[in-house]
């Protein structure tokens, strides 16, 4: 799908029109899971139909060859989001673009088709492989399951080369192993050489390596930069962790219960947070350098409520220190503040001294 | 004033598989108020070498070697301290106690608060009494009702509204699970407290709460604290000393900001090297490339140096002793002067 978008030069009055091809875009993403009954059936009067507003309208667009984040504290639902667009999870409501079709209406046989792009790398490599599975067999299943390759020969070259070139060397070695006889880092590592095999357009990173620890951090996160560089791979990279998506993104969206609050430039987005939450999911990043101790009051007010019962107006209002009366009657959406970042918050303008 | 000090720790795990040698040589001084952070990566030894402090190594481990100082004596008595003696045995080295009498002390002078403890809160009783429970075991003769009122106050001091005492853990939010356990450990008033990844499990904003919290009530009670954890920006936050640990052994060790500042150890530069910022310029994280080792089969001679970017002749053959620096030491050929 070609994106048609405006820039103006600063200084110049010239409009610039460019072309931006886009990797994949969401649009209007909903996922409301009905509250089990039985478990909650007590609680609760059997005419009111309770649900986690999961995610709650949430649309972007990642162009291609982007890594673009998704943070946001537990269960604001960065998980939920990613596997909608992989269809992972039926959507209660939205459209997903992949060139420039609506993958939600197309028919078993072109989803096949389409998967082919779309991968996921999940956050816990120990539940997301068969046991019983050679590393061999992991590797290749997306080559034989939508029948890419039939050669056996090729196929154990083709996951060769995947293996290579994760850094799982020699890779002759790893092939015939099982996952429990790998370190976490290497099955990771696996994931990250499944999820590329079939040279995909889009690859979703649940969490890719907070299992991990830092030492082994930084060797699978340059190991999927390199070949995101190289294949021009586009990434939703979803994490809790602002300081790990700082190294890792080139634009950030930040969630709170079900919707996104503000999206930008990463550098932007650290620097000159304008969404009252983001401020202060920013100001509570622990710091490990010593003179950059946090002094200050968080600019927040309690923990984050359940995604059942939503506040009304701007459903952050119960924890913001700058709400007013009138949060409570408007939700906001995201307006445009600059180019490309947007901001849901109908005080954003006077909190930040912005005319 | 040295509270406790870890001495030459040796603990061992006895598997199938070989001995894991989980703390090898390992030592550590508290001072009365001082808060120490203990920082490595998984498996490097850190809730071994705490769970020793308390003497709470279970089977397959054991302590073969070192001592754990702590004046205890006060919680002994007269005859008990004189049969020690007659046995030549140091009363205030508490590896020489007897199980019993280390029961007084655990809890009560010295407390910990477990690593994923929040989890195994009883889930069939209300938090409170969970809380005075521990009150019971260590002042058996308290009156009730006032054991009570302490619970509520406590409640209050760790930053949980009283009236949730009465909450079963599945009503309460990891954030404040993890303050009732805090509340836990503070209740009798303990001389030392030890944290094991106390937020490690909790989202970033909740994180900083408890930390904060944690913060004022050590200053509060001038508590001597050490600090478990693998997340350095969360020691930075609280902590004055930092002690690095690296396969079973502290690497290096000394006030915060020189070990954070003006590290010395190849070790901590790559491991600080490897942790993301959100403050300053963007920096490229760099790769310390390797795994950390096998405690059953460690490297010879220094530990770390198959994955050293520094690394002689002589650091494949000689442990590094602890030399001396700055208020602390490190542990590496670079700074010794044999090192030809
Ligand atoms: N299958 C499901 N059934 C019911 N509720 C669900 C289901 N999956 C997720 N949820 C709920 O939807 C919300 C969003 O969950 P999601 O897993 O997307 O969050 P997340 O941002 O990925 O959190 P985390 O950081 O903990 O992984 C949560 O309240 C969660 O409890
Ligand atoms: N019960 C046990 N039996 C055998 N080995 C054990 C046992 N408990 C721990 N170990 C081993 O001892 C070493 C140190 O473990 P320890 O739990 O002290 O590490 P840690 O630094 O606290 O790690 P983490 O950050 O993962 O909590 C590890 O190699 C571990 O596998
Ligand atoms: S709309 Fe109001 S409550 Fe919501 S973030 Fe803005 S100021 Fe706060
Ligand atoms: S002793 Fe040698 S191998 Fe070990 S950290 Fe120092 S320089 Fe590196
Ligand atoms: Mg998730
Ligand atoms: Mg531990």
């Amino acid at each position: 799908m070609l994106h048609v978008i405006y820039i103006r030069r600063t200084g110049s009055e010239t409009m610039t029109l460019i072309d931006k091809e886009i990797a994949i875009e969401a649009k209007n993403l909903k996922k409301y899971f009905p509250l089990q009954a039985g478990l909650f059936a007590s609680l609760f009067k059997k005419s009111e139909n309770k649900f986690v507003h999961a995610v709650d309208d949430v649309s972007f667009a990642i162009k291609k060859g982007e890594t673009f984040g998704l943070v946001g504290e537990s269960g604001c639902g960065k998980s939920t989001t990613g596997y909608l667009i992989l269809q992972i999870e039926k959507l209660t409501a939205g459209s997903i673009y992949f060139r420039g079709v609506d993958v939600v209406t197309l028919s078993k046989e072109a989803l096949k088709e389409v998967r082919k792009d779309l991968q996921i790398i999940f956050q816990n490599p120990y539940e997301s492989m068969s046991p019983r599975f050679s590393i061999l067999d992991i590797v290749a299943e997306p080559l034989r399951l939508l029948n890419i390759l039939d050669d056996e020969n090729e196929i154990m070259q083709k996951v060769l080369e995947e293996l290579t070139d994760v850094g799982l060397i020699p890779a002759e070695d790893f092939l015939d192993r099982f996952p429990h006889e790998l370190s976490g880092g290497q099955r990771q590592r696996v994931s990250i050489a499944r999820a590329f095999t079939l040279n995909p357009t889009f690859i979703v990173a649940d969490e890719p390596v907070s299992m991990l620890d830092v030492s082994i951090r930084v060797g699978i996160l340059k190991t999927m930069q390199e070949l995101s560089r190289k294949h021009g791979t586009a990434f939703l990279f979803i994490t809790h962790d602002l300081a790990l998506a700082r190294t890792m993104c080139d634009r950030i969206a930040v969630m709170y219960l079900g919707r996104i609050v503000e999206q930008g430039p990463t550098e932007e987005i650290i620097h000159t947070p304008l969404h009252p939450y983001t401020k202060a999911l920013i100001a509570a990043v622990p710091s490990p350098d010593p003179d950059a101790r946090r002094t200050e009051e968080l600019p927040i007010i309690g923990e984050v409520p359940s995604g059942i019962d939503i506040a009304s107006g701007c459903r952050f209002h119960p924890r913001c220190i700058y709400a007013i009366e009138k949060c409570k009657e408007i939700d906001p959406h995201l307006e445009q503040v600059k180019k490309d970042h947007k901001v849901a918050c109908i005080r954003y303008k006077e909190i930040n001294e912005i005319k | 004033m040295t509270l406790l000090e870890i001495k030459n720790l040796k603990t061992y795990y006895d598997t199938r598989a070989g001995v894991v040698k989980a703390v090898d040589d390992v030592s550590i001084k508290l001072q009365k108020g001082e808060v120490i952070g203990l920082a490595g990566e998984s498996g490097c030894g850190k809730t071994t070498t705490n769970l020793s402090a308390m003497r709470m190594i279970q089977n397959p481990g054991k302590i073969v070697g070192g001592e754990i100082l702590f004046d205890a004596t006060s919680l002994l008595n007269g005859q008990e301290i004189e049969e020690l003696e007659e046995l030549q045995l140091n009363p205030r080295n508490i590896l020489n106690l007897k199980e019993e009498q280390m029961r007084r002390i655990r809890g009560n002078q010295i407390s910990m608060i477990f690593q994923g403890a929040m989890n195994a809160l009883n889930p069939v009783h209300r938090v409170g009494n969970q809380v005075h429970e521990v009150l019971k075991i260590h002042e058996p003769d308290h009156d009730p009702a006032e054991g009570w009122e302490r619970v509520l106050d406590i409640f209050e001091t760790v930053g949980i509204d009283s009236s949730r005492a009465r909450d079963y853990p599945h009503q309460l939010s990891g954030g404040m699970k993890q303050r009732a356990l805090i509340a836990m450990a503070l209740i009798s008033h303990p001389e030392v407290v030890i944290a094991d990844e106390p937020v490690t499990a909790l989202d970033v904003i909740v994180q900083a709460q408890v930390l904060k919290a944690t913060k004022e009530l050590q200053k509060t009670f001038n508590l001597s604290m050490i600090m478990i954890t693998h997340d350095l920006s969360v020691i930075s936050e609280i902590c004055e000393t930092l002690a690095i640990m690296y396969a079973g052994k502290i690497v290096e060790y000394g006030p915060l900001r020189n070990v954070f500042k003006e590290s010395l150890h190849p070790y901590t530069k790559a491991l600080i090297n490897a942790f993301p910022s959100i403050i300053g310029p963007k920096k490229e994280l760099e790769d310390i490339g390797g795994a950390p080792p096998d405690l059953r089969n460690p490297p010879t001679g220094c530990r770390f140096h198959p994955r050293c970017p520094k690394v002689m002749p002589i650091c494949s053959k000689k442990v590094p002793i602890n030399t001396p620096v700055k208020d602390g030491y490190v542990a590496c050929h670079l700074y010794q002067e044999d090192r030809k």
